[in-house]
């Protein structure tokens, strides 16, 4: 596995990370395929301030935020990490546990958004109780580590001085008001919020929550009512922030606050429990034999060797996922359906493996690079190279239904990963039969397998075929020309 | 220690947030802004507001270039 955060900048530097630039007083850097936090005083002084507390003790050791250490020295890396601002210098470098795979609210799903949420707003109220509070209150402060999700912006975390929670705007912006999209209603965020990563503004949020929606938990509170008082109250909040503090808004209500928020958020559902995805495995036409034999091969490819990450593409259920899981460290199961990926990941939440992250992601239009200089939230195959991709009954979804081209599709999965294991469906299928019933005829005349197999001649090495005792469907595994898995294979 | 916000809030948030912590929250904001309103009409918070628009003080021993 190689990531995209390991890219050198200047030569023997630590390469700052491209989204952490917001907060003035920390940011993180990458060196040596490790991860970096550098402070300035004020923020070295509320680290050290919080890091005394029984809270971040628990919350630490029950590794709902990042594992995270003091580095001995401002310069633990033995090399100099730039500041910008001249006359300045870090006051304390924390090193940072690495996130096998980044991903973002855009790319989850209903339960995962809202287990992030909660997890942020539990972290607050049991920081409150011990006088800390968070700088911000953004969806991107949470990372998942398989299907757990881990608070990572340690440098948000400070001594509270009263007042309201600076961080409930962007809490509601990026956290309530899409959980609300959807369990209100019944639209998916994903798409919405990838165009907006900041979210939408109470006003906007009033607009589309009208009538008896206005009556739902938590609208006349956090939609209705904030967005009255932010069109008729402007200016700056910070001193307004300060003189509700001296007027006596102590911690104890900002924790009223938060606990309001966590009941809305712990009682929002998911309108949407159902998609022609969900039931896939059951509608699709695999006999007892084809299961059975495509199984024994998928395993057979990543038994070969332990692998760092693997992709499996068109998830579903994840039962290949689950496969891999346990030939691998971290598998990203990537599907279009969001329902689907719902139900996937609450049933790892529940019954594990813990090492399979779930996403939403159609793969005809996978997460572009978003934010400053399309450099803050890079792109679904700019994070990280995996070790192997499996694209199981995928390919005649991308080529029929989405219209891509067969020699693209070979083009773009040889390319995404050191190795491939993929299953042709033919034309003779009925799952094809059925996706062909809509098109003109002679469309897709090029789908054919022996076509497929020469364009995967031409873009890796193969080392196994099998085809499956049905005579409709044909798994190859491939490695890159120079890849890894051609030594053993 | 002060905390320096980089985040502006926004003068709306802060007291929807304020709200949102129920009555005692609508109690406090209520408050402030009685404070801010008897603030207003006290005559020394008058006086030091004419004072402010007619420019900085003369003399007042801020240090000075020589």
């Amino acid at each position: 596995m190689s990531d995209a955060t390991d890219r050198p900048g200047a030569a023997g530097v630590a390469r700052p990370d491209p989204a952490s630039f917001r907060d003035p007083g920390n940011r993180v850097f990458h060196h040596d395929g490790r991860v970096w936090r550098a402070l300035g005083a004020r923020d070295a002084e509320a680290y050290r301030a919080v890091s005394a507390t029984r809270f971040w003790a628990e919350a630490a050791a029950a590794g709902r935020v990042v594992a995270t250490r003091e580095a001995s020295g401002p310069h633990p890396v033995g090399l100099p990490v730039p500041r910008p601002g001249p006359g300045s210098s870090w006051s304390l470098v924390l090193e940072h546990e690495r996130i096998p795979y980044l991903s973002y609210p855009y790319e989850w799903s209903f339960s995962m958004l809202a287990d992030a949420a909660t997890l942020h707003l539990d972290l607050l109220l049991e920081a409150l109780r011990e006088g800390v509070t968070t700088k911000d209150g953004y969806a991107y402060n949470v990372q998942f580590v398989g299907s757990r999700p881990v608070f990572i912006d340690v440098g948000s975390f400070e001594p509270t001085t009263g007042g309201p929670w600076l961080g409930y705007r962007q809490f509601c912006q990026t956290f309530l008001y899409p959980l609300m999209l959807e369990a209100h209603l019944g639209v998916p965020f994903q798409g919405l919020l990838r165009g907006r990563l900041e979210g939408w503004s109470p006003t906007e949020m009033r607009r589309l929550l009208r009538g008896r929606h206005r009556l739902r938990r938590g609208v006349l509170r956090h939609v209705v009512l904030h967005s009255v008082a932010e069109q008729r109250i402007g200016g700056g909040g910070e001193a307004l922030r300060e003189d509700l503090g001296r007027s006596g808004f102590s911690s104890e209500l900002a924790r009223a606050t938060v606990a309001n928020l966590r009941k809305v958020v712990g009682r929002l559902r998911s309108r949407r429990a159902d998609s022609a995805w969900t039931a896939y495995r059951h509608t699709c036409t695999y006999s007892g034999e084809d299961r059975a034999a495509k199984e024994t091969f998928v395993e057979e490819a990543l038994a070969s060797r332990r692998r760092a990450l693997v992709f499996d593409l068109g998830a579903n259920d994840g039962a290949y996922a689950r496969l891999a899981a346990r030939h691998a460290d971290w598998v990203v199961a990537l599907e279009a359906d969001d329902v689907t990926v719902d139900a996937l990941y609450r049933s790892l939440r529940t019954d594990g493996p813990a090492n399979i992250l779930p996403l939403v992601m159609d793969l005809t239009d996978p997460s572009p690079a978003r934010g400053w200089r399309q450099r803050e939230r890079p792109g679904f195959a700019e994070r990280a190279r995996p070790d192997l991709v499996l694209a199981l009954a995928l390919v005649h979804h991308l080529t029929i239904a989405g219209n891509v081209p067969l020699g693209e599709v070979v083009d773009w999965l040889t390319g995404l990963g050191d190795e491939l294991v993929v299953e042709f469906v033919g034309p003779d299928d009925p799952m094809t039969e059925r996706l062909l019933a809509n098109k003109r005829p002679g469309q897709h005349d090029d789908y054919r397998p022996e076509h497929f197999e020469a364009l995967l001649a031409r873009a890796g090495h193969l080392l196994r075929r099998k085809e499956l005792p049905g005579g409709t469907r044909t798994l190859y595994h491939l490695a890159r020309r120079d890849g890894p898995g051609t030594r053993d294979g | 220690m002060r905390t320096v916000a980089y985040l502006d809030a926004g003068s709306g948030s802060v007291i929807a947030s304020a709200i949102a912590a129920g009555f005692a929250g609508v109690a406090v904001v209520v408050k402030m802004g009685w404070r801010r309103t008897l603030g207003a009409l006290s005559p020394k918070r008058r006086r030091a507001t004419a004072r402010a628009a007619e420019g900085p003080p003369v003399g007042d021993g801020a240090p000075g270039p020589g």
